[in-house]
């Protein structure tokens, strides 16, 4: 099997080959942009040119075993699609830090995408005469993967634009011009190189191309710009939806957020109307303490002493732990366990800035919390007085029948160039359930927002260049994340 | 521990030295723990004393007159003195400046009952475990190799043997044993496999990033990309489990 011989045998792969390249290139530089990382892009660049590779090898296999066997399988397109579901099937089993329904997602939508591009050079180009090899039987299939994409896009719970960004429209469109170029180029090397070679030295189609001479039907030219401006329109609307989603998605986040921000508020001025009034009792309670010592009355300092500590525990566990913020979100979240009856103990070790934005730190921490206190469940006795279960408590008699509340832990330091934040609540395990990207799958009445607390706090993570995690064991229902402190990365001080 | 244990307690709080030191006694107490406490009023007092007399925990306030509890404390590290610090403050805006010290405990004066004998637990347990032989066995057809795992920084795979880098020590140590075998043995002890040539000790991680694993120690070895997730979920897995300070 010679160079020479392939080309004789009128293999119309040559074309296609150069539009893939083309095709791979223009994807990885658009991809290229969204993430700068160069090694990236030579990963993916290695990747997807041998992905291609192996396409045509695959492909020209499956024509040489038609030469073999003598079955005429290129009538049916099956060489193609065979190698195009290989390398397809190579691609899913190699990538598996992606999670499987995302890799699933992006084969359907690439194979989608590919078929319609060859499907484009395949109906464009015979109509324009510089290939008359390939013929339109590839619309059929182009018009069938366009329909697969299109359900493949709706059937999507979560049509984000992250999703979307599988389907290159940007480089399709480029690439469809660019295919031009490319076939044309294909083209005219084989048949430059036949003509030199004096294999075919009459070559009709070499004159023909090197003359830009071609026999072009009008009605066969409208289909195919007609076609190509189908896809256009499909790919824009699929665009724009998937725009709206998530701008109606962040639209709702925003209005929880604010709703936050407002209970926050009123959480704020209720504690300064708390903490005047204990200043208030302060002079009282001197008072009236040394009273009791003169007396040496124990039982009734001891009656006053733990109504007065009940008083105040609410005020007096606000925390302080040098963040503002830290300390906003915490407080407001204890006071909003505390009304379900549910007790916020919070272990901080952090400065007063933190290397992530205000912002990060605030939605990281809202939803990790909100997320333990939905799940907690219920006590009977919703507010039981002064039982909080860290009493040492002197007085043998109040062993009240309150239950002890329910405990939610936050965790917040630091180990080496990583923040750890760790949240963790007794849970019923029957109630959760764990979808395949290990995201708490939610039973909320609003799905949509409630779903979005672990995806947000993964995003959060993953931002930092860092993971979080949810497990359950004993009954206890543990979310820890780990974020990387850039600043710290860069010095190693240990 | 047969020997008494001997606690440095300071704070210039005369009125809350006093209860501090006799919970602290009882606490102790309660852990089958002799301890025996010497009370400072001031970081000074306790600076002039530590010269001649060894402690075996220093029980530190932060709000004090002079220098300050984590400044002396930081003074103590600068000179190399690697005494246990625990601090008991009121102040929990500092504890992230604490950390700088190592300390083992941070204990909060507005519930210093229920933290005591939380923090003080914590600490003897670890003791225990400090004081059991950290030093694993390495086995070969050849010699045996004691060493300390945690001075352990990475296991290099070349081929039939494994190569174990240790801190501290510029020659290494030659296994002739399967990579697997030696993964098994030291899962336990806080290793983790981030890459098929590589095994690493996780104490000496410092960041994970860009296909590569930086050592506390400036080197830096690959990762297997689809196991960075893997590896940054077990480190984080490994950090909250050997939680070195309690508060």
């Amino acid at each position: 099997m010679t160079l020479v011989n392939l080309i004789e045998n009128g293999n119309p792969n040559w074309g296609t080959l150069w539009t893939e390249i083309i095709f791979v290139t223009c994807v990885v530089v658009l991809f290229g942009r969204w993430q700068a990382r160069s090694r990236i892009i030579a990963h993916r660049l290695v990747e997807m040119v041998l992905l291609y590779a192996l396409w045509f090898f695959l492909d020209v296999s499956c024509y040489y075993l038609e030469q073999v066997t003598g079955l005429d399988l290129s009538q049916y397109q099956a060489p193609t699609f065979a190698s195009l579901f290989g390398a397809l099937a190579l691609y899913a089993l190699i990538h598996t830090e992606i999670p499987l329904a995302d890799r699933l997602v992006r084969s359907v939508v690439f194979a989608c995408t590919f078929v319609i591009n060859v499907g484009f050079v395949s109906t464009v180009l015979p109509a324009t005469g510089l290939m008359k090899v390939l013929t339109n039987s590839f619309a059929v299939p182009s018009i069938l993967s366009y329909m697969l994409l299109v359900v493949v896009t709706v059937e999507l719970k979560v049509l984000t634009l992250s999703r979307f960004s599988y389907i290159p429209y940007q480089s399709s469109i480029l690439v469809m011009f660019m295919a031009l170029f490319g076939a044309y180029m294909g083209r005219l090397t084989e048949e430059t190189v036949l003509f030199y070679s004096n294999i075919r030295s009459d070559s009709y189609y070499s004159v023909q191309v090197l003359r830009f001479e071609s026999t072009l039907s009008t009605f066969d030219l409208v289909v195919s710009v007609g076609f190509f401006l189908l896809i256009c329109v499909g790919y824009a609307l699929f665009y724009l939806l998937a725009k709206e989603h998530e701008a109606r998605t962040e639209l709702l986040i925003t209005k929880k957020s604010d709703e936050d921000a407002a209970t926050m508020m009123s959480v704020t001025q209720q504690t300064y109307s708390q903490l005047r009034e204990m200043r208030h009792e302060l002079k009282n309670h001197d008072a009236y303490m040394s009273a009791l010592l003169e007396r040496g009355d124990y039982d009734h300092m001891r009656e006053y002493f733990s109504a007065y500590k009940t008083k105040n525990a609410e005020v007096m566990g606000y925390v302080s732990c040098g963040n503002q913020t830290v300390d906003a979100v915490v407080n407001a979240k204890k006071t909003l366990a505390a009304s379900r009856g549910i007790e916020l103990k919070s272990m901080l070790a952090v400065p007063a800035e933190l290397p992530f934005s205000d912002s990060d730190v605030y939605r990281l921490l809202a939803n990790l919390l909100d997320n333990a206190i939905e799940n907690t469940p219920l006590t009977e006795v919703a507010d039981a007085p002064g039982a909080e279960d860290d009493d040492v408590a002197t007085t043998g008699d109040s062993a009240s029948a309150a239950p002890a509340r329910p405990v939610i832990c936050l965790t917040i330091k630091p180990e080496g160039a990583y923040w750890f934040v760790t949240v963790t609540n007794p849970c019923e395990t029957s109630r959760l359930r764990f979808d395949s990207d290990g995201l708490l799958k939610t039973s909320k009445r609003d799905p949509v927002i409630h779903g979005y607390g672990t995806k947000v706090i993964r995003h959060i993570a993953e931002d930092h260049d860092g993971v979080a995690r949810f497990t359950i064991k004993d009954n206890v229902f543990s979310a820890q994340v780990m974020l990387m402190d850039k600043k710290a990365a860069g010095a190693l001080g240990r | 521990m047969a020997s008494v244990f001997r606690v440095a307690v300071c704070d210039d709080d005369q009125a809350a030295i006093g209860i501090i030191s006799s919970s602290l006694k009882d606490v102790f107490a309660a852990h089958g723990v002799e301890s025996a406490t010497s009370l400072f009023s001031s970081a000074e007092e306790l600076a002039e004393v530590l010269p001649h007399r060894r402690f075996d925990l220093l029980l530190l306030d932060i709000d004090m007159p002079g220098t300050d509890g984590i400044t002396f404390g930081k003074q103590l590290r600068e000179a190399r003195d690697q005494v246990d610090i625990m601090y008991i403050s009121n102040r929990e805006d500092k504890v992230f400046d604490s950390l700088r010290v190592s300390p083992v405990g941070f204990i909060r004066k507005s519930r210093f009952l229920e933290d005591m004998s939380e923090v003080v637990g914590a600490y003897l347990s670890s003791r225990k475990q400090r004081h059991r032989e950290s030093v694993v066995v390495l086995r070969d057809h050849n010699a045996v190799y004691p060493v300390q795992v945690a001075k352990i920084l990475y296991i290099e795979g070349q081929r039939k043997q494994q190569i174990v880098h240790v801190d501290g020590q510029a020659e290494t140590i030659a296994l002739r044993r399967t990579m697997g075998e030696i993964e098994n043995e030291l899962t336990r002890e806080g290793f983790i496999r981030i890459h098929k040539g590589y095994l690493v000790n996780y104490r000496y991680i410092h960041l994970i990033e860009d296909g590569d694993v930086l050592l506390s120690n400036g080197e830096r070895l690959p990762i297997s990309r689809r196991k960075e997730r893997e590896v940054k979920e077990r480190l984080m897995e490994l950090v909250q489990a050997n939680d070195r300070m309690v508060f």
